[in-house]
């Protein structure tokens, strides 16, 4: 039988299953693309010039977002997401459910090194139990039995089907394309050891693992489930990595201790207050002469008024309610507030390395960092990741 | 043991000013989602079958299920109806979102 990821906690699909979960990726890969063009068309071609026509120039996403409200394209590209984002976590539930007793009793795969230390008296932040993240039931910490790790399994299934091909064989796109940027932009930077934020089930936490083998890769999360099944993900992949259920914004950690400090897709799910106390402690735990990097939406300042509009798209219907307060954010200093120097930022848009491959990737590091119209989106044009950081002097 | 949730917490949005558009936008993409399912297994078995040398379309008219066959059948349809029905139960329990940082300053909601 057909299995959902090539790792070892890969659950069989039926037939049924698969062509429920094609369906939905399909229908994804259409609103993002085909609808969403119709969408714009409308905007530039008919709500720009008629309210131009008044004297009114829509630049703010807000305004914008009121211009096109009321509008038909609008209404039915809004709609058709949103059930599409409920269908993507409906379609891979049933057989998560299905496989329950499999996954929660998976026999662990040969010790590689990996650890998993979890903190059951851990205070959960409201930001991951407050609301179902992105409209995931359940959010990233609800367990269904004593030691359960299915939101983990929901998690795994539901990005795999949610990317539709976006995020790379793997689903490791966003994480090889950092790890490896740093390795190849920085040749002289050996880091022994490195710590992922708000991991999840380690997706992009492994690849640093790949690029830097000599170094010891540590990752951490609030949510129980996700790291039980992280850890359980990594060692039947053979990759060790130390998992641990910590708070960001809390680092048990040591000053000094880590060469690199990372997330992915992680900050803009904070509240702000949260996003300052982790970059302190993420500047608190880096040695001189490490580096932060941050792979995350692109700020508004750098964006075109209608791909803010459309990306805060998210923020407004999307069950992602710090994102638009994030990326109104100055990045650089909110790097500064935190310790780090003004002349130490750093900024860049990165190709997809698994998609572009090494030495495309290599020749895109010496152009410049172009932001345009698919940065941060998930097109099959030819997206770039966003990603800022900076050395600790 | 509990089964994974189906609907999340908190009201959906309505993006329609017609009540039960938006809802029914969503039963019918999920129908559609199903019967592209079920079209993909019809064309999966005929591929299989002709291989083998079969053509079953008389067979299928002429076919009487049995009580069990009929049973499956029917838990089968109550499966279907359920997916495609899923929006239209109460909604879970919607609880506020305390922020500090409302988006509200360039979020209206919908
Ligand atoms: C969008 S996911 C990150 C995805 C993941 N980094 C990846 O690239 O695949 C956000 C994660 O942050 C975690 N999280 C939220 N607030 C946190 C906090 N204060 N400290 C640590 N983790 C947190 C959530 O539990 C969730 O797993």
């Amino acid at each position: 039988m057909h299995r959902s990821h090539e790792h070892g906690m890969g659950i069989p699909l039926t037939q049924e299953d698969r062509a429920r979960r094609a369906f939905v990726s399909s229908l994804r890969s259409h609103v993002l693309q085909q609808m969403s063009a119709g969408l714009r068309d409308h905007f530039e071609g008919a709500v720009a010039p008629e309210h131009a026509k008044r004297g009114d120039k829509l630049g703010e996403p807000e305004k914008i977002h009121r211009a096109l409200r009321g509008e038909f394209p609008f209404k039915a590209y809004s709609s058709v997401r949103t059930a599409a984002q409920e269908m993507v976590f409906d379609v891979v539930s049933d057989a998560v459910d299905r496989n329950r007793q499999a996954l929660n009793e998976h026999n662990p795969a040969a010790d590689c090194g990996g650890t998993l230390t979890l903190h059951p008296e851990l205070d959960l932040p409201v930001n991951v139990t407050g609301i179902d993240v992105h409209l995931a039931p359940g959010s990233y910490h609800a367990e269904y039995q004593d030691q359960d790790l299915c939101a983990g399994a929901v998690y795994d299934n539901s990005i795999e089907v949610f990317a539709f091909g976006q995020f790379g064989q793997e689903l490791n796109d966003i994480g090889s394309t950092l790890a490896n940027y740093i390795r190849l932009a920085y040749p002289e930077f050996k880091p022994d050891r490195i710590l992922d934020c708000g991991c999840t089930i380690g997706h992009n936490t492994l690849p640093w693992a790949t690029a830097f083998p000599d170094a010891e890769v540590h990752a951490i999360d609030v949510a129980a489930p996700v790291l039980r099944y992280g850890h359980a993900r990594a060692q039947s992949m053979g990759i060790p990595v130390h998992f641990r259920q910590m708070n960001a914004t809390e680092l048990e950690f040591g000053d000094g201790e880590f060469d690199v400090v990372f997330s992915s897709m992680f900050m803009h799910e904070l509240p702000l207050k949260d996003i300052q106390a982790y970059l302190r402690e993420a500047y608190r735990v880096l040695k001189p002469g490490g580096v932060l990097w941050q792979m995350e939406l692109p700020p508004m300042d750098a964006m075109p008024d209608y791909e803010n509009f459309y990306m805060n798209w998210d923020t407004y219907y999307n069950n992602e309610p710090y994102y638009g307060t994030f990326r109104r954010q100055d990045y650089r200093k909110l790097l500064t507030d935190a310790g780090f120097r003004d002349g130490d930022f750093i900024e860049a848009t990165m190709p997809r390395y698994t998609f572009v491959g090494e030495e495309a990737f290599k020749a895109a590091l010496a152009g410049d960092n172009t932001f345009d119209t698919l940065t941060g989106r998930m097109d099959p044009k030819g997206t770039r990741w966003y990603g800022f950081g900076a050395w600790k002097a | 043991m509990r089964q994974i949730p189906r609907k999340r917490r908190g009201q959906r949005h309505r993006f329609f000013d017609a009540d039960g558009v938006d809802e029914l936008l969503s039963c019918v993409l999920r129908l559609t989602a199903e019967i592209s399912a079920v079209k993909e297994r019809l064309y999966l078995a005929e591929r299989v079958l002709a291989k083998q040398g079969l053509d079953i379309s008389d067979a299928i008219e002429s076919y009487e299920p049995d009580d069990g066959e009929q049973a499956e059948l029917a838990a089968s349809r109550e499966r279907l109806i359920q997916t495609v029905l899923a929006q239209l139960g109460n909604a879970g329990d919607a609880s506020p979102i305390p922020d500090e940082n409302p988006p509200g300053s360039d979020a209206t909601g919908g």
